[in-house]
């Protein structure tokens, strides 16, 4: 482009009525050496332009806070499921371990169970009586077994007082 | 985190220089870029129902980078400094003095009303169309042409002057 064209169109640049391909030929031709005396003074502004779309975020850390969250959300989701899991799998483990195993299935034993049949009312009292006598037996030797337990943790804490 | 990558986060020097153009401060500018990705990303829904993914951030940069400038409220006093004190206007003695003539356009810039500021980014600098300027300043093209035609008509009256005072 020669002098004058370029005049009208800088003309036309400044009435606003320039095409945005008709600016950037302004400042490509503004990016030259050898530019008429007339014309220097409005180098600087169109250099102005092509020098401020180079300027550039100098940071780095746009993109990782964006993607931290997320890995944050997945480290907070497996520490929220971690203890979960593992409070599930010792209790499934402490059950299977305390409970007794079963017993494989009896064979062969032929018993006559009907020979053990109370044949009165008051035979059956007697057995009955007898079997809850026993349990209440039992249940008192566990009441006192645990004042017992009680009374040695009471001792182990006033360790620790 | 694909579409972020492909279609929001290549345009961040543009909305850096959009928010920069507004705060004034790197510093301020980096971390309105950074709010504006956080503020898109939480809006990751809507993304298929948005048309023009980069006009709707550029816009989203504006409005923070204003929140950020009424929340400091420092710039908009300093501004008000610069535009009307005799003595930041330009005279023969600080022409001469000031060799870096971009430098110098720069703050030819900075004295130009917002609007008229804004629009001559977006369009000398940034390259958008009146239509895509329109919808990140939400303004009408009208007053996107007017503001234009009369932000660049102050930059050539300073130009020129400048030039008048250093051939003097």
């Amino acid at each position: 482009m020669n002098k004058n064209e370029i005049t009208q169109l800088l003309e036309k640049y400044f009435q606003g009525e320039t095409s945005l391909a008709e600016e950037r030929a302004l400042k490509a031709y503004f990016q030259q050496e050898n530019i008429p005396e007339s014309l220097q003074e409005f180098q600087p502004l169109f250099t102005f332009f092509q020098v401020e779309k180079s300027q550039h975020v100098q940071k780095e850390l746009v993109f990782e806070n964006i993607a931290g969250p997320r890995r944050q959300g997945t480290l907070v989701f497996l520490k929220k499921w971690i203890p979960r899991v593992a409070a599930a799998v010792l209790t499934v483990f402490s059950l299977w371990t305390m409970y007794p195993k079963q017993l494989p299935p009896q064979q062969g034993a032929n018993v006559d169970w009907s020979k053990y049949e109370p044949e009165n009312p008051e035979e059956a009292f007697r057995i009955t009586h007898a079997a809850l006598m026993k349990t209440s037996l039992g249940l008192q030797k566990g009441t006192s077994q645990a004042v017992k337990e009680m009374a040695k943790a009471k001792e182990v804490w006033k360790m620790f007082e | 985190m694909k579409y972020f990558q492909e279609h929001i986060l290549p345009i961040q020097n543009k909305l850096f220089r959009f928010a920069l153009r507004i705060v004034g401060n790197t510093e301020e500018a980096e971390d309105v870029v950074q709010e504006v990705f956080l503020k898109l990303w939480r809006q990751k829904q809507q993304w298929p129902n948005i048309q023009n993914i980069e006009a709707w951030s550029m816009r989203l940069t504006k409005n923070l980078s204003i929140d950020r400038l009424r929340r400091v409220s420092r710039r908009e006093e300093s501004l008000e400094q610069v535009y009307h004190s005799p003595a930041l206007q330009p005279t023969p003695a600080q022409i001469t003095e000031s060799k870096d003539s971009l430098e110098q356009i720069k703050k030819f810039m900075e004295q130009l009303p917002e609007k008229q500021r804004l629009v001559i980014h977006l369009r000398d600098i940034e390259e958008l169309s009146y239509k895509e300027i329109s919808e990140v300043l939400e303004m009408p093209m009208s007053q996107v042409k007017t503001n234009l035609f009369r932000g660049r008509n102050a930059l050539r009256e300073m130009v020129v002057k400048s030039e008048w005072y250093e051939q003097k």
